[in-house]
């Protein structure tokens, strides 16, 4: 906008850079990606183990009942989100 | 801002996931952001600046999808008016109350700056929207619309109508301290 007026009504005098600000936000994103690990771990975790109890319940029957199309699907899905998820935390360590 | 050492350090904050690049990134936007923010909010320092940390944060989690086409600077005010958008849709009404400014400009609040806030306080947060584009960040209409969404014939406008309030304003406190004296 080409007027000088208005530009010096509407600005402001004196800068607002300040190292409390910088650290703040810094704090907050240390605080947002330990939060995203927490939640990580805890998934990783509960997965792990609800595949060993499904693993432990199928095996008495038959260890040829694990090889099907179904369970093929599953573990390459578990595969890559497992690798998804790694990808994703070593980007934002 | 220099645009090639923006760039270069977003560069190491995509590339090397660089804390330091983005501290750096912080330091140089902080004050405009802030500024704009409390045009915004009609000088509440205090939701300013919880919005300008919640647009840096938001910053840091996307930055993979800036594109080096607009300035990064733009795209940050573009982030801070959805953050004000979504503010103001839970309080929609937002006074000016003076003496509650007093208190949220009491750290570090200076004089000079309470006047750009209260002749924001007199505009409809549209209206707070386009003049601050238009007068601090300097955007052009089209930029603005690429922002805001809003049609280009309501954004001239808003910014004219904005104007003449502030006019109005000024010239009535100008009046008054004439006849005073």
């Amino acid at each position: 906008m080409n007027d000088p007026l208005l530009n010096d009504l509407l600005s402001y005098k004196n800068s607002l850079t300040d190292q409390k600000f910088t650290a703040k936000v810094l704090e907050k994103i240390e605080l947002h990606n330990k939060r995203r690990r927490i939640i990580i771990w805890c998934f990783g975790i509960l997965g792990m183990l609800l595949s060993l109890v499904y693993l432990l319940t199928m095996a008495p029957a038959s260890w040829q009942n694990l090889i099907n199309p179904t369970h093929g699907v599953m573990f390459t899905g578990i595969g890559l989100f497992i690798t998804w998820l790694w990808t994703v935390e070593l980007y934002n360590q | 801002v220099n645009q090639e050492r923006v760039l270069s350090l977003v560069n190491r904050v995509v590339t090397q996931v660089d804390h330091m690049a983005f501290s750096r990134l912080v330091e140089i936007h902080q004050s405009l952001i802030r500024h704009f923010l409390r045009r915004l909010t009609a000088g509440n320092h205090a939701q300013a600046d919880d919005l300008s940390q919640e647009c840096f944060l938001l910053a840091y989690q996307k930055i993979h999808q800036y594109k080096s086409s607009g300035s990064f600077s733009a795209w940050l005010h573009t982030i801070a008016y959805r953050l004000f958008l979504k503010s103001i849709e839970k309080v929609q009404t937002i006074c000016f109350d003076a003496e509650l400014h007093a208190q949220q400009t009491s750290d570090g609040g200076n004089d000079a700056d309470i006047y750009p806030e209260q002749l924001m306080a007199m505009l409809n947060p549209k209206e707070r929207v386009v003049i601050t584009f238009s007068c601090a960040a300097g955007m052009s209409h089209s930029e603005i619309h690429d922002v805001t969404q809003l049609p280009l014939g309501t954004i001239k406008s808003l910014i004219q109508r904005a104007k003449l309030k502030i006019m109005k304003s000024v010239n009535t406190e100008q009046t008054k301290l004439q006849v005073k004296s």
